[in-house]
């Protein structure tokens, strides 16, 4: 088990990064709390042993990733419905920020992913595929029909 | 593109509320991070005595329900205990309706089988059966020569207080025919000396009778002198069971017809004399002269003798 001056770090550096891939796939604060906690909790519990930085946040990514993925899939998930349906971190943002984001949590969650590990964290097609366990090409692919779909959303003057 | 995302979700931070209450929760859930990991060794240890519970659970419940003898308890109520190793009975099975009253009034399961047996000769329905006139067989089956024979030590002991109780055991390749034919082990064992006896003799019609009328029936008939060999009523078996597969199987009785017309002809006195026999006796009233019963007891007598030394009856019999 970690310790708890490790675990402090983490939760400092990773917090937002965990954060932000929470709010893309969930639509509901007290969801977020629980994938929050349980991310940091697997943490905590891991034995693994990150060989770097970079090896430790893709960890992060990944296991935040599949936390939402099975709390979305399951049982009880399925059969209820969230009291605020509404993202609740608008607050601070501006008017673009605000319809950027609406853009991007409109789009199918498959292309959620990839917008965000690489128009925000910065990973190259071969990183993502690597993340998540998919295909390069699937990754092009993924990326090319989010681009077009953000451009039918946030009008004609959206260029790369 | 990349400008605009990325202000966007710039703006996003974890709350420090959220904050606050994970590590919160973290130091709970690890009692201040002090959960040490669980130890390899432990691990393997509670893996390996979760399966030795499994298997040994596993096996104790297939070795309690698995029925390694029976006791055939026959009158008229034709009664079966399937005893475990263990000696609990752990099914009981009854062969026609005077049965089902008899067990009606006793529940026998799980007790031991020298409770269940005293128990079910103490029940008020078997006190009519202790007459002079009745027979009680109580038969053992098992694969275990041994154990059979143990057994069948311990019942002649437990029924010897008993009237009319006769003790014998049985073999147990007869129990799935006599279970196909409707009857319990010890009745069809009565059923298969009979028709040593009397070839003409049906499943259908025996189900009907009492031990005692069968055991009238095989004493008239030996009376005649028309009792076959041991070996002959093996080569009766044999020659049954050969038809049995050359017609794809079926109940026993069902194709003892070209058993019968091969006997007909050598036992031609003898169906004269039997249905002689037979008619007397279906035409006797319970209440048997004392002539009568003399002639029968000798007759049983000699039955015994026929049979070898398996039947024993109780002490105080009638």
């Amino acid at each position: 088990m970690r310790s708890e001056h490790e675990v402090n770090r983490a939760v400092e550096q990773y917090a937002d990064t965990v954060r932000r891939l929470c709010m893309i796939h969930l639509k509901n604060y007290h969801d977020t709390e629980d994938i929050f906690q349980t991310v940091f909790l697997k943490y905590v519990l891991s034995s693994v042993v990150f060989k770097s930085a970079e090896h430790e946040k893709a960890w992060f990514i990944r296991v935040t990733i599949n936390a939402c993925r099975d709390f979305l899939k399951s049982f009880f998930r399925s059969r209820t419905v969230p009291l605020d349906a509404l993202p609740a971190e608008s607050a601070g943002l501006t008017e673009e920020n605000s319809d950027v984001l609406a853009a991007v949590l409109s789009l199918p969650a498959k292309y959620r992913n990839v917008v965000y590990l690489h128009y925000y964290e910065g990973y190259s097609a071969i990183e993502i595929g690597s993340i998540l366990k998919k295909n390069v090409n699937t990754v092009y692919t993924l990326l090319t029909r989010a681009r077009q779909l953000l451009r039918e959303k946030l009008g004609g003057d959206w260029n790369e | 593109m990349n400008d605009r995302i990325a202000q966007a979700f710039d703006k996003i931070h974890a709350e420090d509320a959220l904050i606050i209450h994970t590590k919160e929760f973290l130091t709970v859930k690890t009692r201040h991070f002090s959960r040490k990991p669980v130890p390899a060794a432990r691990k393997i240890a509670v893996a390996m005595a979760c399966f030795m519970l499994f298997f040994i659970g596993g096996s104790s419940y297939l070795s309690w329900f698995t029925s390694i003898s029976t006791i055939s308890i026959d009158v008229n109520p034709s009664i079966e205990l399937d005893v475990n190793r263990f000696d609990r009975v752990i099914s009981v099975r009854s062969y026609n309706e005077d049965g089902d009253s008899l067990l009606a009034e006793t529940d026998l399961r799980f007790l031991d089988y020298r409770e269940a047996l005293h128990l079910l000769l103490e029940t008020e329905d078997m006190q009519p059966y202790y007459s002079p006139d009745s027979f009680i067989a109580v038969t053992v089956f098992g694969s275990d020569e041994n154990r059979k024979d143990e057994m069948l030590a311990i019942v002649t002991d437990c029924t010897s207080i008993y009237r009319n109780v006769h003790c014998s055991s049985g073999d147990s390749m007869d129990a799935s025919d006599a279970h196909a034919s409707g009857m319990s082990c010890g009745k069809y064992q009565a059923y298969l000396e009979l028709y040593s006896l009397d070839p003409s003799v049906t499943t259908e019609e025996v189900q009907k009778l009492t031990m005692r009328q069968i055991r009238d029936r095989i004493q008239d008939l030996s009376k005649g002198g028309c009792s076959r060999p041991d070996s002959e009523r093996a080569h009766i078996k044999e020659t049954e069971h050969h038809e049995e597969e050359a017609h794809g199987g079926g109940k026993p009785n069902s194709d003892k017809n070209n058993v019968r017309d091969e006997n007909q002809n050598t036992n031609k006195n003898q169906s004269t004399n039997e249905n002689t026999d037979t008619s007397e006796h279906e035409s006797t009233n319970p209440d048997d002269s004392p002539a009568k019963n003399k002639n029968r007891n000798e007759n049983e007598k000699n039955n015994k003798n026929q049979n070898g030394g398996h039947h024993c009856r109780g002490r105080h019999g009638g």
